[in-house]
């Protein structure tokens, strides 16, 4: 029994390295009015799995953790994003399979989203601190990304 | 033994057995008033509301009801028949309340957040009965309220207020079952108040 604690608690601290990141050069110390802070779209539920909007860049940047789905903050300033549609994992999914890999392939399977879809364009955005910004998308026809980013 | 008492303690949280940390109200000025505009009375201004959600609102059930949320809380301080969403005016008044309704909802474990042990920490809590971040939703709020007058914003504040979706054994003889409908509200609330103390 100690030994299903012990490994229950080293599954969880390796987990608890997998954060996504929220803040790309500020923290959460930094207050709103000297921060921009940008949100992106997502659909689906809990419970049988999401679809929404990630970042893949910034400044051609890439990192090798992932940023957060739904909002990230920034010091005000010219930014230049690379878009992904990305499946997230529901509920259901992560009881069921619960690692990533599971998840991934059960939602390209339940949802046809494709994770390694990347948009083809750049988007620049000049942001202004105390800003509010919101990336939303919608696919078209030919089953590509359109990406839209509106000032609040 | 286990399961026993795992599955019920599952079921409650997903019939909604748990409840919301309410974080302080952060507030932020973002256009110093340029003019002394002496009694003017802002809570008979037509209201003009616009709301955002990082979640798609006709997904969750929670959330759908969010709109009549909002102009419930709204109506409550704008005692008037012009609080209403931008889609529904046919062309803006001169001089309006422009009500910025944000909710951050996040579902992606980020950094600090317990990253992605919330799912194992979420088990283990229901486990041993103890009280953790269940997993589910922490949000964020962000009510921006904007005088508006020719065009130009007289006034411009904006009020953030998080909460932190809790649950566990020990809430369920005594929580308040809020809803994320719930903290919104209050954030509105909160943030009317903050506003017209200073506009007083």
């Amino acid at each position: 029994m100690n030994l299903k604690i012990a490994t229950i608690m080293f599954i969880s601290l390796i987990l608890s390295g997998c954060g996504k990141i929220a803040y790309y050069n500020t923290s959460e110390e930094v207050p709103f009015n000297k921060k921009s802070i940008l949100l992106l779209q997502t659909t689906g539920n809990e419970f049988s799995g999401r679809q929404g909007l990630t970042i893949k860049s910034i400044n051609d940047t890439k990192k090798d953790k992932s940023y957060s789905n739904t909002k990230i903050e920034f010091l005000p300033g010219a930014y230049e994003f690379e878009f992904a549609i990305q499946g997230l994992g529901g509920m259901v999914e992560a009881f069921a399979l619960g690692m990533a890999g599971g998840t991934a392939a059960s939602n390209t399977y339940l949802h046809g989203v494709n994770r390694t879809k990347n948009t083809s364009n750049k988007y620049k955005i000049d942001m202004k601190a105390g800003r509010i910004y919101f990336a939303s998308y919608t696919i078209d026809e030919k089953n590509n990304p359109l990406i839209s980013i509106e000032e609040l | 033994m286990l399961k026993i008492i795992v599955i019920p303690i599952i079921l409650l949280m997903i019939q909604g057995c748990s409840t919301f940390r309410i974080g302080d109200l952060q507030s932020y000025r973002l256009v110093a008033s340029s003019t002394n505009e002496p009694n003017i009375n802002l809570q008979s201004l037509p209201v003009v509301i616009t709301h955002h959600a990082t979640l798609g609102m006709d997904s969750d059930w929670e959330i759908s009801a969010t709109k009549k949320a909002i102009i419930e809380a709204t109506k409550e301080k704008f005692n008037n028949n012009k609080v209403n969403f931008i889609e529904n005016y046919d062309s803006l008044p001169n001089e309006y309340i422009k009500l910025m309704v944000v909710q951050d909802l996040a579902f992606d474990m980020r950094e600090g957040d317990f990253g992605g042990a919330r799912y194992t920490l979420a088990i283990i809590s229901g486990i041993s009965l103890m009280t953790i971040p269940a997993i589910d939703y922490d949000t964020e709020n962000y009510i921006k309220i904007v005088h508006m007058k020719d065009g130009k914003e007289v006034q411009s504040h904006v009020y953030i207020q998080d909460s932190r979706r809790m649950f566990g054994a020990i809430f369920l003889f005594s929580s308040p079952f809020l809803t994320m409908n719930d903290t919104l509200q209050r954030s509105l609330s909160d943030s009317f108040q903050e506003f017209f103390s200073n506009e007083s």
